[in-house]
């Protein structure tokens, strides 16, 4: 009887346990206006309260805004298009002009075409969304970024010079297929190492270029992670993929002038791939218009002059004064020629997957020259063949005790 | 139980088994079969060395795990050393942990600034903790080799007196014994610890997942890049397909193994006689093979200790702050009360479900062969593909996208079920029919047997599947990393999230946090019941 009362004691309690820890939401669902998706270093440093100022401007109050952050990109993206039949977000922020085309592919986003759209700088409408999936709110150049200081410079760098070794275990990378300046770079590559305009197929060069350095250049999953390690000393990471605009965090937050980024020096001109990044409104969002209206001030000039300064990016916005700083610590872009001529929405549409899959095999592999594909095909049917002649005998020997 | 009404009841776990596990995987093989995903599939570049290195990994891990794991268990069997029960109950620990706790345990022992390199004073690690594939499988053997040399030993300590008596009396070498009586004894359980540890790296997640940083890649982790990296749901569907067709053909193979080992257990078992040299010596030994399975949790105890002392005050409050917010999408406090919430609902359901399988089928072996069969079901599936199953099957529903807690509920439940209707099978086999059939005259009340007869006699049943659902629960990380979003993260996700950024504190907190409920909850279970390992 005691032990019953103990059973029945113990299940109450476990009940009871259970309702008091149930966690319960902060806000009703019924409550929200606005859900944005993004990425957890838009506006973050030394930061900019968006959601706080966006509230104010809408006249709403923040806790009715969700503000859902995400390692990176690929993730807001990825999350948007699991929830597509029953769409959670209003707005997704930073889906760049290499990612807009998943976006396109999996129908995730509405077009939008904002009133301030006259205000945005030539081209970056052109570059990222002709279709207005995605309106502009900055852009930057993918370039390596290092710290002058453990790291000595590069002369008339070139994709090429990263097949150093010594240069390879100072290099911090982001997945590519997480991270949007990730994809920006390993676009860059493409476009300086070469791929068959027809059928997409990289090169023999930049096959080799990712065998020659999957070993010591490290990888993150995302821009965040990477920057975190880069100012860990212990890491001794002194050069990672990020903007030419990177330095002008340290030369307008600290006035330190010892970083400095780089991109190709290829016949005395500077070339990069020049990203732009946009948010877009969420096809059968259920804050529609909100999400408009977040849309118009995001790319208004009370947001846009927060992107110097706390994006480190240039905001897409023409008229916003450049600050010093910058000038003297970084490359302008307009003294920058795009390599994203070289490689059109058209081939990133039709090709992103079968790069995507190269770079994974090559990132992957163990040897130190190029595969052949007989070779792998033989192994491996060798393989699974030794298998199934060292499991007949016991096959065989079973059938008979049957 | 009257059979009407064991039917009745039969219905919920059917229901459920077919609603959240039957019918999205059976959606998800249909969407897999098709031209196009199996050709995009086989043309994968990377698919060739990602199979090669699943299967060499699980197969490395497989060795090392059984040799050590057999010679370990042999000593502990028949050395007849001092603190057998304690130790015995040490070794099995560290396999009960969470996989995500033991990656970071191993790499806090193990890193750049491990324990290890502190230690031994040296300037850079032993070997490289990422991207090394003899990391991947240290840490998988780590965690696989506790698991072989409890059951190895539970055989050796099996084995016939009667047969070392006879081959006594014919004056038997040792190595005749060996190969006549013990190597024909032990072999079937071998073979089933081999496959059972097979099977746990071969559908290893998150170990791969963190230490390989997709230069090592298993074909879960694959799956895993398909679907929430690249958002290419043909080639995991394809990939799904053949990881369950793979891990169809190993749990086959180990219950026909284990089948067959049921068949074959004596009763009067054979104990050495040792001297109290070799005694002492052997549980030395044991001690510091225990020491050793045990270092990623001493070094995680360590590391926090060191970490939680030299922090400053603000760093500390961080810990229970919101400052983690933009990592993981809500407070540290939510996280482990989400962890709670989920557990306990979780064995609470697990042990309700299975409760309910044990009083739907009759009594009687072909029945009971059908269930084991049956149950195993959502073991054939690894969690990430369950993860997928689910999402694209129930993915639009907005009941599930509003309520995620909903998706993460059913998995870890359908994680647990083979175990805890697995455990509560047994003592409800154990319990006599004629117990039943005499209840049964005394009283005309189902519910008066259930409460006066049956469940006093299973009570230390029902709190191991509950305490063990509730474990499961806890550490469940593949599908839960997968589906878990906004505030419904668990300890095992913020450990996941956190693990990449530089902030060792709170990841190392969490995964000691679920170290201690873990132990906490094998301590339990050893104090009330033997656990069950096998599956």
């Amino acid at each position: 009887m005691k032990n019953q009362r103990n059973f029945s004691f113990l299940l109450v309690s476990i009940i009871l346990l259970l309702t008091v820890f149930s966690p319960t939401p902060t806000t009703a669902d019924n409550d929200i206006k606005l859900t944005i998706y993004t990425y957890d270093s838009l506006l973050a440093d030394p930061g900019y309260d968006f959601i706080g100022n966006f509230s104010e401007f809408a006249g709403i109050d923040r806790d009715e805004i969700r503000l859902v952050l995400l390692s990176d990109s690929g993730s807001v993206l990825s999350r948007a298009v699991l929830e597509k039949n029953s769409p959670q977000a209003d707005v997704l922020i930073g889906i760049d002009n290499a990612m807009v085309h998943t976006a396109r592919a999996n129908d995730v986003l509405t077009a939008y075409e904002s009133p301030n759209l006259e205000f945005l700088r030539e081209g970056l409408v052109e570059g990222l969304a002709p279709d207005h999936l995605l309106t502009p709110y900055d852009y930057g150049v993918i370039s390596l970024w290092y710290d002058k200081n453990r790291f000595e410079g590069f002369e008339d760098f070139t994709i090429s010079d990263l097949l150093d070794s010594d240069i390879q275990k100072q290099v911090i990378l982001q997945d590519p297929r997480m991270s949007s300046p990730g994809l920006g770079f390993m676009l860059w590559t493409l476009a300086e190492l070469g791929f068959d305009t027809e059928s997409g197929d990289p090169t023999d060069e930049w096959k080799e270029f990712w065998i020659d350095i999957n070993d010591d250049i490290l990888l993150t999953n995302s821009w965040g992670d990477a920057i975190n390690l880069f100012f860990t000393p212990e890491a001794d990471r002194s050069i990672m993929v990020s903007y030419t605009s990177s330095p002008a965090y340290g030369a307008c937050l600290f006035g330190d002038y010892s970083t400095e980024s780089v991109i190709s020096s290829v016949s005395d001109e500077m070339k990069g791939w020049f990203q732009i990044e946009g948010l877009g409104l969420v096809k059968d969002a259920p804050n529609q218009n909100m999400g408009k209206k977040f849309i118009d001030w995001f790319v208004s000039e009370e947001l846009q002059s927060q992107i110097y300064q706390n994006q480190w990016m240039y905001p897409a916005r023409d008229n916003i004064e450049i600050p010093a700083c910058y000038s003297d610590s970084t490359l302008s872009p307009d003294e920058i020629e795009a390599y994203n001529p070289m490689i059109t929405p058209n081939h990133i549409e039709n090709h992103l997957n079968l790069w995507l899959d190269e770079w994974e095999f090559y990132w992957t592999y163990d040897g130190d020259d190029l595969p052949n594909t007989d070779q792998i095909i033989s192994a491996h049917v060798s393989f699974i063949g030794l298998i199934i002649l060292a499991l007949i005998p016991k096959i065989y020997k079973k059938r008979k005790s049957w | 139980m009257g059979k009407r009404l064991g039917r009745l009841i039969g219905v919920f776990p059917l229901s459920f088994i077919l609603f959240f596990y039957m019918v999205p995987v059976f959606y998800l093989l249909i969407r897999s079969i098709s031209f196009e995903s199996l050709n995009r599939t086989l043309s994968l570049r990377v698919l060739p060395n990602v199979i090669y290195f699943t299967i060499y990994q699980a197969v490395m891990t497989t060795i090392v795990c059984v040799v050590i794991g057999t010679i370990f268990g042999y000593i502990l069997a028949r050395s007849n050393i001092y603190f057998n029960k304690t130790l015995s109950a040490a070794i099995i620990v560290p396999f009960l942990m969470p996989p995500i706790s033991m990656i970071i345990g191993f790499v806090v022992l193990f890193g750049s600034n491990g324990l290890i390199v502190q230690i031994l004073g040296l300037s850079q690690p032993l070997f490289s903790v990422f991207r090394n594939p003899l990391a991947i499988i240290m840490a998988h053997s780590l965690y696989n080799i506790p698991l072989v040399t409890r059951l190895v030993c539970n055989s050796f300590q099996t084995e016939s007196l009667a047969h070392h008596e006879v081959a006594d009396t014919f004056s038997k070498s040792r190595l005749t014994k060996l190969k006549l009586i013990t190597i024909p004894h032990i072999r079937s359980t071998v073979m089933a610890s081999a496959l059972l540890t097979f099977l746990y790296s071969f559908n290893s997640f998150a170990i791969v997942l963190l230490l390989g940083q997709v230069r090592y890649q298993t074909i879960e982790v694959l799956i895993y890049s398909r679907v929430a990296l690249l958002l290419d749901f043909q080639t995991a569907f394809a990939l799904s397909l053949l990881q369950i067709i793979f891990n169809t053909i190993f749990i086959i193979i180990y219950l026909f193994i284990t089948r067959r080992q049921q068949e074959i257990v004596s009763f009067t078992y054979f104990v050495p006689r040792y001297t109290i040299w070799k005694r002492v010596g052997s549980t030395l030994i044991m001690i510091l093979f225990v020491i050793v399975l045990w270092s990623p949790i001493i070094a995680t105890l360590h590391q926090f200790i060191y970490l939680f002392t030299t922090a400053t005050e603000g760093e500390q409050l961080r810990l229970v702050s919101g400052a983690y917010l933009n990592v993981l999408g809500t407070s540290p406090i939510r996280v482990i009360l989400n962890s709670i919430f989920l557990g306990f609902s979780t064995a609470l359901l697990a042990v309700f479900l299975s409760l309910s399988i044990m009083f739907a089928i009759p009594r009687g072996k072909s029945y009971e062969a059908f269930s084991s069969y049956f149950l195993i079901l959502p073991m054939v599936t690894s969690t990430v593909t369950l993860g997928v199953a689910i999402l694209i099957s129930y993915g639009f529903w907005r009941l599930f996208t509003q309520n995620i807690w909903i998706f993460l509920l059913v998995s870890h439940c359908l994680a647990a079920l083979p175990f805890t209707s697995r455990a509560l099978l047994n003592a409800w086999r154990e319990l006599s029919s004629k117990l039943l059939e005499v209840a049964n005259i005394y009283s005309n009340s189902n519910i008066k047997i259930l409460k006066d007869v049956v469940f006093p006699l299973l009570k230390s049943a029902i709190l191991v599947s509950f305490l063990f659902a509730f474990a499961i629960s806890l550490g469940e990380f593949g599908t839960s990393f997968l589906i878990a979003r906004g505030e419904w993260v668990t300890l095992a996700v913020a450990i996941g999230r956190l693990f990449t950024t530089q902030s060792s504190l709170l990841p190392t907190f969490f995964a000691l946090l679920l170290s201690l409920v873990s132990f906490l909850v094998f301590f339990i279970i050893e104090r009330f019941a033997q656990l069950e390992l096998k599956i």
